[in-house]
């Protein structure tokens, strides 16, 4: 009997274990299914982005194609595999687009404008499959941080009474559900975005190179306020608080911010780099009219634009300086490419820009004219070594069977691979690939490539950004940025 | 030993400048620029009444050492060092009076000044708010006498604009609010910066330009939005719509924000010459197609800030509803 007893006492036991296993498993699923919030606004609990990092894998595709490929695939400058030299990855307008790399190929993941709904796309196969359905009318911008995991929705809510736009900031994790169990199952399913809200009116937004962090400029009684965010954690750090407030930032991985004032044809303009650590601008660029930035991550190098009697003008910023005729040092040098730096995209190797350029038609305003919609530009592709100012000319796309037809870049980007330069053509809003046959252009650069020096030290970077910095290189202090005016 | 009493020669239009002369006011030391900048050829140059130069032996030390010797050597050109690095030019001049010493110190100072109009521009735009007729603008200065600006606040600066007009002084009054003049005119500002308990100082005027107010008119599309990228142009080829609707949304580019967000602006909105009441947004109107049939509209808006009554302006286009299939 007591044999009996004991060995009954033991199956209760074992019983009562995988109950409770069970309820904690179930407590533990609901749980973490409750946290987050939609884009409805609805408060989250606890963190926002329990998934930074590596992709938790994709939906299989679901014949929503966007993506369409112009021409026969054949024509025009083909690769050896015949892929045509541009391609259209989507049909749709797009509010912004990351590339990605996942099964070691690089993907294109871009927001829907009309509705906020995401999609990666093979820019290889024009493929395309949609990652979530979350829906939110009519973004203006998208930023992507977190290797493509996290994205920054920015869009408008009028109020008919008040006659005021109030700019909305959504920061969301792609919460994307497992391939395998999609496929299983027989079902394709589509993944979600979960996030919260930055605040209202946020003015200007950076987020940085390596997508760990952004910085953001919001409106305030007596200027404007500059706050980072880990895109990981939400903690937000406020490290800058200016009287002036027109700036357009941009976000460095170092914690560093290139500040450059918001640019008219004929004002003479400024940009500067900040230090939110010791909270003082060195001066990169100053008195060129019209002048507008883009920085390589590092900070090292920045390329820039002025209007000089109308002409639109390229520039290279060094902060280490190159040597002129007179054995001098100087921190600036003409690049014999008209141009805006915003259709300009850095390689990873810190040298080599790649950029789209325009003939601007006699009595333009730009950048003004452009921003406002008043002005569009036919882009020729082109690509620089900054090392050498080398320019080579890659492609018209006007004459291309590929295209056969003229586009107006902007939000250029590389993928890991540098095989593509993707953009989106201004004129609708769709997004594009432009085939880079590095044969065309030299490659030396790459063995004598800037290292991506931090000018700050780990712990200096760690405190700029106020958490979760990762970067551990030691570096000394950048040159003091004496630019002499040409 | 000759008691030298120091004076501090205030030098500046352009870039700031801090030029410390020493020795008695018989002889005149001037530069060129008078507010020479960081790595720049400056001419030093003097001049007397009292002391006759043409026959005197003139010796300059650039930073200690001997740079020009010679008579009537009443000139020299250096090159100035980077911000933060002073040159110290020593002058001896052996006249028939006796031996004159004078020292000056060119410290190259930057003071940047910065304005921003407090007039409209629309969300997630990337270009300047421009100054236009009686607008307001904050200016900025940021001043720098190394490679790194400092704190702000620990700076004296004293402003004036349209060259006379004082605008206001304080320490850590790096900002002021100015009014603007006509369109097409230009404001001069000005602003002396000096750090306090030192005889370091600095000096910019620059000029704000004024600019007309300007309309700009764009599609507000149901699904889309504000076309932001595509304004509706009066030169274009008609803007050919879908569907029996067609939003239109005006931006009204640098017009004063307050009267803007008071809404003091007047709209006149036209269709087809026709005046057109807006709804509660005056900035919008929706044209309607009556028939099935191809209709074209001609838009025009004025508006008018009836605060600073020169802050006007117009736009037009025209829109082509087609035909229903």
């Amino acid at each position: 009997m007591d044999e009996e007893q004991t060995s009954s006492k033991k199956i209760w036991i074992i019983l009562g274990g995988i109950i409770l296993l069970l309820l904690i498993g179930v407590i533990v699923f609901l749980l973490i299914h409750k946290k987050g919030t939609d884009a409805s606004g609805d408060k989250s609990i606890g963190s926002l982005f329990g998934s930074s990092g590596a992709d938790t894998g994709r939906p299989s595709p679901t014949g929503i194609n966007p993506g369409t490929q112009v021409g026969d695939g054949t024509a025009g400058q083909n690769n050896d595999q015949g892929e045509p030299l541009f391609r259209q990855l989507a049909n749709i307008p797009v509010a912004g687009a990351t590339a990605v790399m996942h099964d070691g190929k690089t993907y294109v993941r871009y927001v829907s404008r009309e509705n906020g709904n995401i999609f990666e796309v093979d820019p290889l196969s024009g493929v395309t499959t949609q990652l979530t359905n979350t829906t939110i009318p009519r973004i203006y911008e998208a930023e992507w941080g977190n290797s493509g995991n996290s994205v920054v929705l920015r869009y408008l809510v009028h109020d008919q009474l008040s006659r005021q736009d109030t700019i909305k900031t959504y920061l969301a994790n792609l919460i994307l559900p497992i391939t395998q169990a999609s496929s299983t199952s027989g079902q394709s399913s589509v993944g979600t975005l979960k996030g919260d809200f930055l605040p209202d009116n946020i003015s200007a937004l950076s987020v940085s190179p390596d997508g760990a962090h952004l910085f953001y400029l919001l409106p305030i009684q007596e200027g404007v306020s500059g706050s980072i965010v880990s895109i990981a954690t939400l903690g937000t750090r406020e490290v800058l608080r200016s009287t002036f407030s027109e700036w357009l930032p941009e976000l460095l991985n170092s914690g560093l911010v290139v500040l450059t004032t918001k640019p008219s044809a004929n004002v003479p303009g400024f940009s500067y780099l900040y230090n939110p650590l010791n909270k003082t601008f060195s001066r990169l660029v100053r008195e060129k009219n019209g002048l507008t930035t883009h920085s390589e991550a590092s900070g090292n190098r920045m390329v820039y634009s002025e209007n000089i009697s109308g002409n639109t003008v390229l520039d290279l910023y060094d902060a280490k300086g190159f040597l002129n005729d007179d054995g001098e040092t100087v921190h600036t040098q003409p690049l014999q490419l008209s141009t805006l730096p915003e259709k300009c995209v850095w390689s990873g190797n810190h040298i080599r820009l790649f950029c789209a350029a325009f003939s601007a038609p006699p009595k333009a305003e730009i950048p003004d004219d452009w921003y406002q919609g008043a002005l569009s530009f036919s882009d020729t592709f082109w690509t620089i070594n900054t090392d050498t100012s080398e320019i080579t000319f890659l492609v018209d796309p006007s004459k291309e069977k590929s295209a056969l037809r003229s586009f107006d870049v902007f939000s250029p980007f590389v993928g890991g691979d540098e095989k593509h330069f993707f953009f989106i053509d201004k004129n609708d809003a769709t997004l594009w690939s432009m085939h880079l046959i590095k044969e065309k252009f030299t490659t030396a650069e790459e063995a004598t490539a800037v290292a991506d020096t931090p000018v700050l030290t780990a712990a200096e970077q760690k405190d700029a950004l106020g958490s979760t910095a990762t970067t551990t290189s030691k570096t000394t202090i950048a040159p003091p940025p004496t630019t002499k005016k040409r | 030993m000759k008691k030298f009493i120091i004076v501090t020669l205030f030098i500046g239009i352009f870039s700031p400048l801090s030029v410390f002369a020493a020795g008695l006011d018989l002889i005149s030391i001037s530069t060129n620029p008078k507010t020479p900048g960081p790595n720049q050829d400056v001419t030093i140059s003097m001049n007397s009444y009292a002391v006759d130069l043409n026959t005197a032996t003139i010796i300059w030390f650039v930073n200690k050492s001997p740079s020009k010797q010679g008579i009537a050597e009443k000139t020299l050109t250096i090159h100035t060092g980077d911000l933060g690095t002073k040159t110290i030019v020593d002058i001896t001049i052996l006249g028939n009076t006796g031996t004159i010493n004078k020292q000056i110190v060119i410290a190259p100072a930057e003071v940047d000044i910065l304005w921003e109009a407090q007039t409209y521009t629309p969300p997630f735009y990337k270009g300047k708010a421009l100054p236009s007729y009686k607008s307001l603008v904050r200016v900025t200065a940021i001043p720098r006498f190394n490679a790194l600006t400092s704190d702000p606040s620990q700076f004296y600066y004293k402003w004036t604009y349209n060259n006379i007009q004082g605008a206001g002084e304080g320490l850590g009054k790096n900002s002021i609010i100015i009014p603007m003049g006509w369109a097409d005119s230009k404001v001069p500002v000005a602003v002396t910066v000096n750090l306090p308990g030192t005889d370091w100082s600095g000096y910019k005027l620059t000029n704000i330009p004024g600019h007309e107010a300007k309309l700009v008119l764009y599609e507000q599309a149901p699904l889309l939005g504000m076309q932001f990228d595509h304004a509706l142009m009066t030169n274009q080829t008609p803007k050919i719509g879908t569907g029996n609707t067609f939003n239109i949304h005006a931006v009204p580019y640098y017009f004063s924000t307050d009267n803007l967000q008071n809404g003091e602006l007047v709209y006149t909105w036209k269709v087809n010459r026709n005046n057109i009441v807006a709804g509660l947004d005056p900035l919008n109107i929706t044209v309607t197609k009556q028939g099935k049939g191809e209709e074209s509209f001609d838009v025009s808006l004025r508006a008018q800030n009836p605060k600073r009554i020169l802050q006007e302006g117009r736009a037009q286009s025209s829109i082509i509803l087609p035909e229903e299939k």
